[in-house]
This record gives C-alpha cells, sequence and structure tokens, in this order.
C-alpha cells in the first residue's frame, strides 16, 4: 500500500510516532513511486523554505517605534474611555465609581469614613463618607500591585481570610421617570433644562450588603508573606465587617449627537463592631510593604482622612470642584471627550459623565438638580 | 523565531510599561511575518497589548509565549476575514492593495522579499497560515489548534499548500523572463 502525500510530508518533517516512521521507511526502502513523491515534496519543501526565510530576514530587519507605539496606547487605552452602549454601560461606569471606591476604602483600610453612632445597634460603629477627595492611583499602579501580589502570595483570595456574606445579589431593573422620583431609599434629583427634547431611559440597581468575618491569623500570614511586619490586632479576630451599597438610581439622556448619564446613590457604609479599633487596622494595612510608596505618602498626607472618601484619580486629570456648595471632583479624559462630575449631596452620592462634558456645563446641570 | 521567543522570556516581574517596550518589537515583527503589512501589524500589536492588559494571563512566566499566541490568532483571524471580504469587495480590495503594495515598497526594498509576499498573498488564509507557522518552527498540534483543523489534516494542508507556492513562483518566474 502506497502513502498519500499529507502522510509523507509529516514523515518528512519528523511529525510521526516512531512505530509509522518505521512502517514508512521499510515501505519506501522498496517502493520507487513514493521515494519520487517524497522527494518531490523534499524539493518543494527546500523552495519554500528559501523565500520564506528572505522573506523572513527582511521582516527582521524592519524597526518598530515602541516609545510611539506606547505613546498611541497609554492615549487610547489607558484612560478610562469606553464607548457608551445605553444603561447598561452606565450601570458598569457606576460600578466602576464605587468598585474603585470601595477597593480604596476596604484595601487601603477602611479608613474613610467619618463615625457615626449608631443609636439602634449600640454594638455597631458606622462610617459614612462626608468628604470626598482624590489620590492618584492609575491602572498602571493598580497594575503593579496586583503584580507584586502575585508575586507575594498569589491571588489574594478574601475567601481564604474569613468569611465573606453577600445579601441580596444586585439586580437590574428598567424604571419610568416616576419610579424613579420616588424612590423610597434616597432623595433623586434630576437634570432640568440641559435635557429638554432629549431621549430618556431610567433604571435602577438594587442595593446589596457584603458582610466579612475575618479570621486575623490567615489574614496576618498573608500580611506576613507580602513583608510586612506590622500584623492586625487580635481582637478583631472572627468580628463581622459589613458594606453595605445602596439602591442606585440611573437615567440616560441622549440625543443624536450628545449623551448625558446621570446616576444618584446613598454614600456607602461601613459598618465595624464597636470595639475595633479601626486606626490600628488602618495603619497595619498602610504598612503592607508592596503599597506603592507614593500612595503611602498621599495617604498620610490626607490631614482627615478619618471623614474623607477617597476617590482614584486614574489619569491625573481630576479636580476637586464646589458643586451647589458641597464637594465634589471633575474629572476629564486627556483629549476631553469624555467628561464626569461627581459630588456628596447630604450623604448622597451623585455623579454626571456625559461626551465632551465641560466642568462649566456639569456644573450648570448639577445647578439645576439643586 | 522559536528560540528567540524562548530567550525573550523573563520571569521577574516587570511593569506592564517594561512589558511594553520589551516585547513590543517582537509581537510586532510575529504580526507582520504573518500579515505581511507593516501598518496594519502594528494596529494589530496594539490590540495585542490591550488584550494583555484587560485579561492578563494568570501565568506571567510566560508572557512572550502568551503574546505570540494572542498576536498569532489575531493574524489568522484577520487573515480569515480580509479573504472572505475581498471576495465581496473584489474591487476596492485590489485598490486598497495597490496603493498599500506601492506605499510598501518605499520600505521593502528587496525585490525578492515583494515577491514571495506577493505569492502568500495568494495563498488561502489556511494555507498561508500554516506555512508561514511551520517555518517558523510550530509543531503540528500547535499549527492545528491555531488553524482550527484536524493535527491529521496538517501533513496534507502543508504538502498541497507548498506545492501551490512552488506552482505560483514559477508562473511569476516565466512571467519575468
Amino acid at each position: 500500500m502506497c502513502y498519500d502525500e499529507g502522510i509523507l510530508q509529516a514523515y518528512l518533517d519528523g511529525a510521526l510516532g516512531e512505530e509509522e516512521r518505521k512502517e514508512i521507511e521499510n515501505h519506501l526502502a522498496s517502493c520507487i513511486p513514493c521515494q519520487q513523491k517524497l522527494e518531490e515534496l523534499r524539493k518543494n519543501q527546500s523552495l519554500v523554505h528559501e523565500c520564506l526565510g528572505k522573506y523572513q530576514c527582511g521582516i527582521e530587519k524592519t524597526n518598530f517605534d515602541s516609545e510611539k507605539a506606547w505613546a498611541h496606547f497609554q492615549s487610547h487605552h489607558t484612560a478610562e474611555k469606553e464607548n457608551r452602549k445605553e444603561g447598561i454601560r452606565m450601570n458598569n461606569k457606576f460600578k466602576k465609581w464605587i468598585g474603585a471606591a470601595s477597593v480604596a476604602v476596604i484595601l487601603i483600610g477602611s479608613l474613610s469614613f467619618s463615625p457615626v453612632r449608631s443609636a439602634a445597634a449600640e454594638l455597631l460603629t458606622i462610617f459614612r463618607a462626608e468628604k470626598v477627595q482624590t489620590i492618584a492611583f492609575n491602572e498602571h499602579d493598580m497594575y503593579d500591585l496586583s503584580q507584586k501580589i502575585r508575586d507575594g502570595v498569589g491571588e489574594i483570595d478574601l475567601e481564604e481570610m474569613g468569611k465573606i456574606n453577600v445579601s441580596n445579589e444586585t439586580e437590574y431593573k428598567d424604571i419610568t421617570r416616576e419610579e424613579a422620583l420616588s424612590v423610597s431609599t434616597l432623595p433623586v434629583k434630576l437634570p432640568d433644562e440641559s435635557i429638554k427634547g432629549w431621549k430618556d431611559d431610567f433604571s435602577k440597581v438594587s442595593g446589596t450588603t457584603i458582610d466579612f468575618t475575618l479570621d486575623v491569623e490567615k489574614a496576618n500570614e498573608m500580611l506576613t508573606a507580602l513583608g510586612s511586619n506590622h500584623l492586625l490586632p487580635q481582637e478583631i479576630d472572627n468580628k463581622t465587617f459589613s458594606v453595605s451599597i445602596g439602591d442606585s438610581i440611573q437615567a440616560c439622556y441622549s440625543n443624536e449627537n450628545d449623551y448625558l448619564d446621570v446616576m444618584q446613590t446613598k454614600a456607602p457604609e461601613i459598618r465595624v463592631p464597636k470595639d475595633v479599633d479601626i486606626i490600628e487596622v488602618r495603619d497595619a494595612l498602610l504598612d503592607i510593604p508592596i503599597l506603592p510608596p507614593s500612595l503611602k505618602k498621599q495617604l498620610r498626607g490626607v490631614t482627615d482622612l478619618e471623614h474623607t472618601l477617597l476617590i482614584p484619580d486614574t489619569n491625573g486629570n481630576a479636580r476637586e470642584v464646589s458643586v451647589n456648595g458641597k464637594q465634589g471632583v471633575f474629572m476629564e479624559d486627556n483629549n476631553g471627550s469624555y467628561g464626569s462630575l461627581m459630588w456628596l449631596d447630604d450623604g448622597v452620592i451623585r455623579v454626571i459623565n456625559g461626551g465632551k462634558l465641560t466642568l462649566q456645563k456639569a456644573l450648570n446641570i448639577a445647578s439645576e438638580m439643586e | 523565531m522559536a528560540v528567540e521567543l524562548k530567550s525573550m522570556i523573563k520571569t521577574e516581574s516587570q511593569s506592564f510599561e517594561q512589558i511594553f517596550h520589551n516585547y513590543y518589537p517582537f509581537v510586532c515583527r510575529q504580526l507582520y511575518y504573518l500579515v505581511g503589512n507593516q501598518s496594519l501589524a502594528e494596529d494589530m500589536a496594539q490590540e495585542a497589548f490591550l488584550k494583555l492588559y484587560q485579561l492578563p494571563p494568570a501565568d506571567f512566566s510566560n508572557i512572550g509565549g502568551w503574546l505570540a499566541k494572542v498576536a498569532t490568532n489575531l493574524a489568522y483571524n484577520h487573515l480569515r476575514s480580509e479573504k472572505s471580504r475581498q471576495k465581496r469587495e473584489d474591487h476596492c480590495e485590489m485598490e486598497r492593495m495597490a496603493k498599500m503594495i506601492s506605499f510598501e515598497e518605499v520600505v521593502v526594498r528587496n525585490q525578492e522579499v515583494r515577491e514571495v509576499r506577493s505569492i502568500l498573498k495568494q495563498l488561502s488564509a489556511r494555507d498561508r497560515t500554516c506555512l508561514l507557522l511551520k517555518f517558523s518552527g510550530y509543531q503540528y498540534q500547535e499549527i492545528a489548534t491555531v488553524t482550527g483543523m484536524n493535527v491529521n489534516s496538517v501533513g496534507t494542508i502543508l504538502a498541497r499548500a507548498q506545492d501551490k507556492f512552488k506552482k505560483i513562483y514559477l508562473e511569476q518566474r516565466g512571467g519575468e523572463s
């Protein structure tokens, strides 16, 4: 039986198993047509290889400018910039804000909330944001940090350090304007003149509470693995911390050329057992050696850390501004194609995002929401 | 290329920017080699690094290998869609190609390289990718994975692709003399 070109080619390329190879060799020894076929394949192969060698050589000589490419990459991808998809994207955007804020809050040390005595629960201290401040912490820093964590301890798995319980998963729902305005959990305010005649959509994302019960021994093992010798105090072992994120209401407005997203939610709350010294926890976390020095310096430099909600400034363009007499932050991307204004209004976080949104425009819209 | 790739693997942690600078020329060359167009290769390299940025692999000990895989898949997907689009918009495509070739002639002065490129362009995306990957040291199994075909067909595809390559090569030579 003679072999087809595919098998012979595989034979030529050394891609066959030992047994098959031997069989073919035996056959070739006595089969002239197969010998000729193989010879033909070999000639073709050497011609192709000669040609591809020259081709590859030409390519190897080509220079590629990685500096220029890096600049391009940075301006296109590392700034916070996404194409807008109705509703859902805004939802993500919002999660990003809250996500970034809560990451800063939880990871860096639950340090940004003012203690408010809870009348109902004597056992708990509730921390709630009263002020906002930006800290420079961009995606590269985050990337570097996650790299260092990987090198030190692999992935940080919170479940390894205690028990996590998430009550009521967040849920996304389309609602009407009237429903949005009559939500019981927070006072919703909407823009007026600036969006006259625009198409609008409203939605609600339900809030959630995350409980975390800490296993101090395991958490300290991790801190040690990260090179820290400032450990967490023993008395927080088996204590439950919880973060509550309230319902959020989102409004999307658009016309042919423009879009505007408005979202609002109650500032998240962190509940900490009463006898826990949050300052001590914070100091231990701030001492983790892998935190970028610039970040530590910034955090230590915030004079009133306990009363401040920290907002990571990912591209260095954030400005602290006054919005209707309240404290806020305005961010835009590098080429001004996207702007975002966030402010804290009596315990409610309000955010306006829009294409080509300038600070002035954002402030005008905010004033309509007074 | 496989050897070059292995020697570039570094295990120490590097910042994203460092990784970008270290691997950018390598990724570009891999893409240029496969798609045969420099500016396209540069565009696609951005895409490859975006993937690394957004969904970095869990294992960082072989970023070079990971990037090579991403680049190869991007190139193959592009070639396939390019071919199908070519069929639909043959005319426009030809015009665009003509412009691209004349621009690239400035870059690629070597007549032989141009010749090979023109042969490769006449092959199907699958044939072309198989030949190029084989030449740069990929195993049959790896070629099968990239092109989504059965590993037992790789020999046949390679044999036929090389035969086609030779025929086009001889045709071009014949036309010249």
